[in-house]
């Protein structure tokens, strides 16, 4: 949406433009408080405005040029840059389907450019000769010692760059990014590496890797919303880095929470014991996590039967809406649990409770006919019946409501 | 006369500092707003954006649009939204008591019937006459009530919103179609987030393509010239240096983006007063508060929403005049907030500076004028220096004016004709022959009416804006 | 890209990049194969390919390419009448072998 370029002296221009009109109002100002007290000549007054008012037209002027020539440039770079984008994407399309030879120099920004765009994009065989062609061009490394700049605002595309990129080489230098002070630093290097780490074969070279970025996220610090994002992009990596993570003692609350929400979008097997263990921890946020990710997934073990059931008297809400979620994993034993569910005082489980027992098939269905006639409590025997009319016909696959 | 000419003199310094003091103001918000923008690009590419939605990383939403005779652009309008690109959402529209054909149109357009749905009523609103939903379109919902006015339509919707974020919008806005995407993004992020707005842009002038934009164009009336840059200089440098400040009041009520259940929690939108969008913002920070809670209220600098802004002068002066009230009837419903240590940078900077330079401005504007008139005529002070004076005002108006529109010249969507630039530029300047001066002492009287007219609202004539319309 | 990889291979190609573009290439022209991206910016691209099915009644089978890998998108993009659907990245000799399996009828 945003260009990055030419905004960074725009911003010197800018920030000039306020300390200068800050001092020369502030004299104004002075100069006022003088008149008015009679301390000071007319004159005074006089020359005074006079200069804040050249100095002012002189700042609107320069603001004003900076602004009509960015136009005007912009305008021309972007047409030039999407030329030689399209040269370049099609030099590199050739490249790797029509066997033509690669360039053997210095690579120019827009082939860069043009081959992380293909990057992205490909698979299989080419992918693999995108990957190769990184490689021989020294892209990591490149790419990774623009990181030593002290801008901020520079470290941040690089980062982004390296995100694209997805070159091994540049993973230490990733990791030390993610012990930076700045936040959004970390964030864009913790994203970099999730997908960098993605694309490593599995074997040792990927599991210390997982286990350093499991270290490094520990202390980051970094919000619930963007470790989750971290674990999804590291694909087929996830489970390893996970279980690394969820081994840790002392693992803060914020990241258990991300590593089960995660473990449920994801639709992970092998995490039983940290589902079950979740069902009785003392944050609701990890409890209701760990209930939701167990319907996620889609498999009741044994010693999470306990928690989920838990769940449905838990006191506070969020956690009764998951139990009541992922309560048809209990088959038939969730009947009863449902049935009262139904009653709940909240209208959110109440309505989770509908659902689910939509998806216990016949049992489920019988039940909701059962509830609409016959439950104590008024509203869950509106909820059971809203629910069966909201309900696709059993026969239709998939269809609109 | 003596004293008068004192007291003149001594009012006109007074207003100098007064005008040193604001513009400086808006100076560092425009740098920060700025600088926030500078971040915000490097910080989530397109691409990232779109490898997060390919993972499944976002939030769901209800899209709330409540409507009040709408009748010439609502079908339009909802086609627009049912378009949008998320992948679960769900459109309620709330026909507010519409007395023409609104809800005809929509029943035609969308096959609609008539359902009886149970939801929880938390929020209070005017009766509701029928629910309807669209055999068409599974996650499009209509409401059809008696009139209660915009905000009771909203809570009537938010009763029945099925995700944990709604996004409230007026019915003629017209959003982007990642805008969901982009704004949801974020509170998915952060559960600190509460609320969350984005930049509104002037539609006025822009050729349309089947709905959406197909090349922005700056407006051909000078009218609305004026207002593109009013809401350039408003979004790029007054309300992203806010939101870097952590201290932002105002969400816009054509496009805001909120936490369904920490708006239930404050009772929903407030029935009694035009400015409903700032009220609520504002209570969602106090209650954050007083409950030791944090709550971010953020923005996007992306302009995501685009609207059809008034065309005539009376339209305008009603909209001026309601949304001065709006912020009176807000700051003095919340006026325990002035100063207090208890709310932080709000209480002792945002809400002050909300006072004393947006609320008390146009008697200050008002008065200047006046004041250097009459010096100047009664020879208290020497008329060239008034003149001087209003010429450095006019030049730093300008000055503000181009540093928001070089924001704006960031963007990949901006006006890209160097014509229209230049249009900007002298609009920038014009601004000051009057337009300011009339929107002024239209502020002013709005301030005297805030008792009288608590609450009431104005029409605007529409133009009709949607599918294959030329706006000029 | 694609639209090299496929001319490089001797196919006729025409590139819409808007959901109104596509519709008026679509107007204008009869084609063999169509590859449809679903994240264009102006709309939906399920929406387009329920507008060829449905609106223009066109048979010619659809090839859609994209990222999101949702089961929803993926199920309703077939119950719209998609050929076929395959995720991003993708290799170009997988697609153009599948456009021309497709072209072939």
């Amino acid at each position: 949406m945003w260009r990055r370029y030419g905004d960074g002296v725009f911003a010197v221009l800018a920030l000039t433009v306020f300390t200068c009109e800050a001092v020369v109002l502030g004299v104004l100002t002075a100069s006022a408080v003088l008149r008015a007290t009679g301390t000071s000549r007319p004159e005074t007054a006089a020359a005074v405005v006079m200069m804040t008012l050249i100095i002012t037209f002189i700042s609107l002027t320069v603001v004003t040029a900076y602004v009509l020539a960015y136009h005007k440039m912009s305008e021309r770079r972007e047409q030039l840059h999407a030329e030689r984008m399209q040269h370049w994407t099609t030099r590199w399309t050739k490249i790797l389907l029509a066997g033509e030879s690669q360039p053997n120099a210095y690579l120019p920004d827009e082939a860069l450019d043009a081959l992380l765009s293909l990057r992205d994009v490909l698979s299989g065989t080419e992918g693999v000769r995108i990957a190769t062609l990184l490689r021989q061009y020294h892209v990591g490394s490149r790419l990774s010692h623009r990181l030593h700049s002290p801008k901020q605002l520079k470290r941040l595309e690089v980062l982004e760059a390296l995100a694209r990129a997805r070159t091994p080489e540049a993973i230490p230098d990733l990791l030390v990014q993610l012990e930076d002070p700045e936040p959004r630093i970390r964030l864009l290097a913790a994203r970099a590496l999730a997908r960098t780490i993605a694309t490593l074969p599995p074997g040792s070279t990927r599991d210390a890797v997982a286990a350093s970025l499991a270290g490094a996220l520990e202390r980051a610090a970094l919000p619930v919303g963007v470790v989750e994002q971290v674990f999804l992009l590291l694909e087929d990596a996830a489970p390893r880095t996970l279980r690394i993570l969820l081994d840790h003692d002392d693992l803060s609350p914020t990241l258990r929470r991300a590593a089960l929400e995660a473990i449920g979008r994801l639709g992970l097997p092998g995490f039983d014991r940290d589902l079950a263990a979740a069902g009785g921890d003392l944050e609701p946020n990890i409890r209701a996590a760990g209930l939701r990710a167990l319907g996620e997934v889609g498999h009741l073990p044994a010693q999470a039967a306990a928690g989920l059931r838990a769940g449905f008297a838990d006191a506070v809400e969020f956690v009764r809406i998951q139990a009541s979620r992922s309560g048809w994993l209990l088959g038939e034993a969730a009947i009863p649990l449902l049935w009262s569910a139904l009653g709940d005082r909240s209208w959110w489980v109440r309505r989770a409770a509908g659902e689910a027992l939509l998806r216990l098939d016949e049992p489920g269905r019988e039940t909701l006919e059962r509830a609409g006639r016959e439950h104590h409590d008024r509203y869950a025997r509106e909820m059971a019946a809203q629910t069966l009319r909201d309900a696709p016909a059993p026969e239709q696959v998939g269809g609109a409501a | 006369m003596r004293i008068l000419d004192a007291v003149l003199v001594g009012f006109q310094f007074f207003l100098v500092a007064y005008f040193a003091v604001l513009n400086v103001l808006y100076a560092f918000f425009g740098y920060l707003g700025l600088r926030s923008v500078m971040l915000y690009a490097r910080e989530m590419s397109d691409a990232a954006l779109k490898d997060l939605l390919e993972r499944d990383f976002y939030k769901p939403v209800s899209v709330l649009v409540p409507a009040y005779n709408e009748e010439a652009s609502i079908v339009a309008s909802v086609r627009a939204s049912l378009g949008l690109q998320h992948p679960a959402f769900e459109v309620i529209v709330v026909a507010d008591g519409c007395t023409d054909a609104t809800v005809d149109r929509l029943t035609e357009a969308f096959a609609l019937t008539e359902v009886q749905l149970v939801y929880r009523r938390t929020l209070e609103s005017a009766p509701i006459r029928r629910i309807l939903r669209s055999l068409r379109e599974p996650n499009l919902l209509v409401v059809d009530k008696d009139n209660g006015g915009k905000a009771d339509a909203l809570n009537a919707a938010l009763n029945l919103a099925s995700y944990p974020l709604v996004c409230a919008v007026d019915a003629d806005s017209l959003l982007d179609g990642d805008a969901l995407l982009r704004a949801t993004r974020l509170f998915a992020e952060d559960d600190d987030v509460v609320a969350l707005g984005g930049t509104v842009r002037p539609l006025n002038g822009s050729v349309m393509d089947g709905g959406s934009v197909a090349e922005l164009r700056a407006p051909r009336r000078w009218i609305e010239r004026f207002q593109v840059l009013e809401y350039t200089r408003a979004f790029f440098t007054g309300r992203a240096g806010w939101s870097r400040m952590g201290a932002l009041l105002i969400i816009s009520g054509a496009f805001g983006v909120f936490r369904r259940a920490a708006v239930m929690d404050v009772g929903g939108y407030r029935t009694d007063t035009v400015g409903e969008d700032m009220e609520l913002v504002v209570r969602l920070h106090k209650q954050a508060r007083l409950q030791g809670r944090k709550a971010r209220v953020v923005m996007t600098p992306d302009p995501i929403c685009r609207t059809e802004v008034p065309s005539d002068l009376r339209s305008l002066r009603r909209q001026r005049n309601r949304w001065q009230r709006g912020l009176w009837e807000t700051l003095l419903m919340h006026n325990d907030m002035l100063f207090n240590r208890r709310f932080g940078r709000l209480g002792m900077i945002g809400v002050p500076y909300f006072w004393f330079f947006e609320g008390l401005a146009p008697i200050f504007e008002v008065l200047g004028y006046i004041a250097f008139g009459l010096s100047a005529a009664t020879g208290a002070l020497n008329p060239t220096l008034a003149i001087m004076f209003l010429l450095l005002a006019v030049l730093y108006g300008v000055l503000l004016s181009q540093l928001a529109v070089g924001i704006e010249t960031l963007l990949l969507a901006r006006y890209a004709r160097m014509r229209d630039r230049l249009v900007l530029l002298a609009a920038a300047f014009l601004e000051f022959l009057g337009y300011r001066q009339l929107l002024s002492l239209e502020r002013l009287r709005a301030m005297f009416q805030v008792r009288r007219k608590r609450g009431t609202w104005g029409e605007m004539k529409r133009t009709g804006v949607g599918v294959g319309s030329h706006l000029s | 890209m694609l639209e090299l990889a496929l001319e490089l291979e001797g196919h006729a190609v025409t590139t819409s990049r808007s959901v109104a573009d596509g519709r008026r290439a679509l107007a204008a022209t009869t084609f063999d194969v169509i590859l449809l991206d679903l994240g264009l910016g102006d709309g939906s691209g399920l929406d387009l390919l329920r507008y060829i099915r449905a609106e223009l009644g066109c048979p010619t089978p659809v090839l859609i390419l994209s990222g999101q890998r949702q089961r929803d998108t993926v199920r309703r993009a077939q119950e719209l009448g998609a050929a076929s659907y395959l995720m991003k990245p993708f290799s170009p000799n997988d697609v153009l072998g599948y456009v021309e399996k497709l072209a072939a009828g």
